[in-house]
């Protein structure tokens, strides 16, 4: 008996189709995705270095539908005016632009978190970046493997 | 019709930090989509939520075509004083939708 | 392997296959299972909570044209049926219907378009409009929690035995090869949600 993920991989295969005609139309797709990113990211936070710790972002680790995939991000601060978060952003390497989502917060938010529903348009990692009061940034990331891809879909009209 | 959903709780303690979920519906049309013919479908998107609680923003989101259809945004605000929160979504092509919600403090 | 062993062991092959077909046939009432139970566990999330739940905006939708005027008499449905709540309770759940006017089963998008059609004279609503899905969306809502359960009578079970058939049967097609049974357990969709 087929189980629904393997029935699911075989439609992601003849999903995937496009995507691969995609790469011979643009051979440097995956190099041109993961220099986008990098560039938002520099946008983001210029030359600061950023920490590995205080965010945690959390998403399901294998996902059946990348159209609408649960994304929650949480930072750990005493959210007082003295220190707290100031913005979060969240970035991925593959999806054809970078930016996902930025929440500007203050004080008033008592706890730095953000819940939503992303697309993603492929296997790969996300990264969500966490600037402080003082300046300083932190992140984490997650890999999540996509089964079937958004933003690859056929035209409905 | 139902353009957005709030839901948070109609009385909250001073200083308690309390949850608001909020819902518009939007197909957040990417711009990366085709048609039949191979035509590209326009990007129509939220392009950013607010919310304003007694004339102060309180927590401000800018969104892009990988959130998902119908935005789901979910956050955090202390409950400071009884009176309004003012939420606003705005995007492309004019569109523009405001939902009002009274929070009671003590 | 001795004929008589080969014999024996096809026997029994026969036999599961027929008690197998059967019992897929057949879950007892008491033991079919809600689809709930067989969605990824984000969809149960979704399920769970009416505030992120984007089903929720089509069900304010429909409550919204539940109350609206249709058609040259300006008729909405609340008028002949009130407060859904108490009239739409336990009607999805019931549907597939016979319609004795149709002589055949109806789903509740077509009885919805019935009503608009004979009761409001106004023009029916396309599937998959948004009217529609609301529309439906808000009835079926009122049905929550109750168990799915259209009348299997004399009337219904011919198109019951042709709808097992479908099922059943495997299919030629590039968007989905397989029986509908091989990828659900059977039918066994038991409460509405």
């Amino acid at each position: 008996m087929i189980t629904r993920r393997e029935f699911l991989v075989l439609t992601a295969a003849s999903v995937a189709v496009p995507a691969a005609v995609n790469a011979q139309v643009d051979p440097n797709l995956a190099a041109n995705r993961k220099a986008a990113f990098q560039s938002a990211l520099l946008k983001l936070v210029g030359d600061a270095k950023v920490q590995r710790g205080r965010v945690k972002l959390q998403l399901p680790p294998l996902i059946d539908n990348g159209n609408s995939v649960p994304l929650s991000v949480a930072v750990e601060s005493p959210m007082t005016d003295a220190d707290h978060v100031k913005a979060i952003h969240v970035l991925t390497e593959k999806n054809p632009l970078p930016d996902v989502v930025s929440v500007r917060l203050s004080p008033r938010a008592g706890r730095a978190s953000l819940a939503t529903r992303v697309r993603l348009a492929d296997t790969q990692t996300v990264t969500a970046i966490a600037q402080m009061s003082d300046g300083s940034f932190w992140s984490d990331s997650a890999e999540v493997v996509v089964t079937l891809s958004a933003c690859l879909e056929e035209g409905l009209i | 019709m139902a353009r957005a959903v709030v839901t948070l709780p109609a009385q909250a303690k001073r200083g308690e930090i309390i949850e608001i979920k909020t819902l518009a519906q939007h197909a957040m049309e990417t711009g990366f989509r085709r048609t039949q013919t191979g035509d590209l479908i326009p990007r129509d998107i939220i392009r950013r939520f607010t919310c304003i609680y007694n004339g102060t923003e309180v927590y401000r989101v800018d969104l892009h075509p990988a959130i998902a259809a119908n935005p789901l945004i979910a956050f955090n605000t202390v409950a400071t004083e009884s009176g309004t929160l003012t939420f606003q979504w705005v995007g492309d092509n004019g569109y523009t939708v405001t939902e009002i919600a009274s929070i009671r403090v003590e | 392997m001795s004929l008589r062993t080969g014999v024996r062991s096809l026997a029994w092959a026969a036999a599961c296959a027929l008690l197998a077909n059967s019992w897929a046939a057949e879950i007892p009432l008491g033991e079919r299972r809600s689809g709930y139970e067989l969605m990824a566990r984000e969809t149960r999330a979704i399920q769970d909570d009416d505030a992120t739940n984007p089903g929720m905006l089509w069900v304010l939708d429909g409550e919204a044209l539940w109350n609206r005027k249709a058609g040259p008499a300006g008729r909405a449905c609340a008028d002949c049926h009130g407060d859904a709540r108490a009239s739409m309770k336990g009607v999805a759940a019931r549907h597939p219907a016979f319609d004795p006017a149709r002589g055949r089963p109806v789903n509740l998008e077509q009885r919805i378009n019935a009503c608009r059609a004979e009761r409001q004279k106004a023009a029916p609503l396309a599937y998959e409009s948004k009217e529609l899905l609301a529309l439906t969306a808000y009835v079926a809502r009122q049905s929550r929690g109750l168990p799915i359960e259209p009348a299997i009578d004399a009337r219904t079970r011919p198109f019951l035995e042709a709808g097992r058939e479908t099922f059943n049967r495997r299919r030629a097609s590039s968007t989905c090869p397989a029986p509908c049974a091989t990828t659900t357990t059977g039918g066994s969709t038991s409460r509405a949600a």
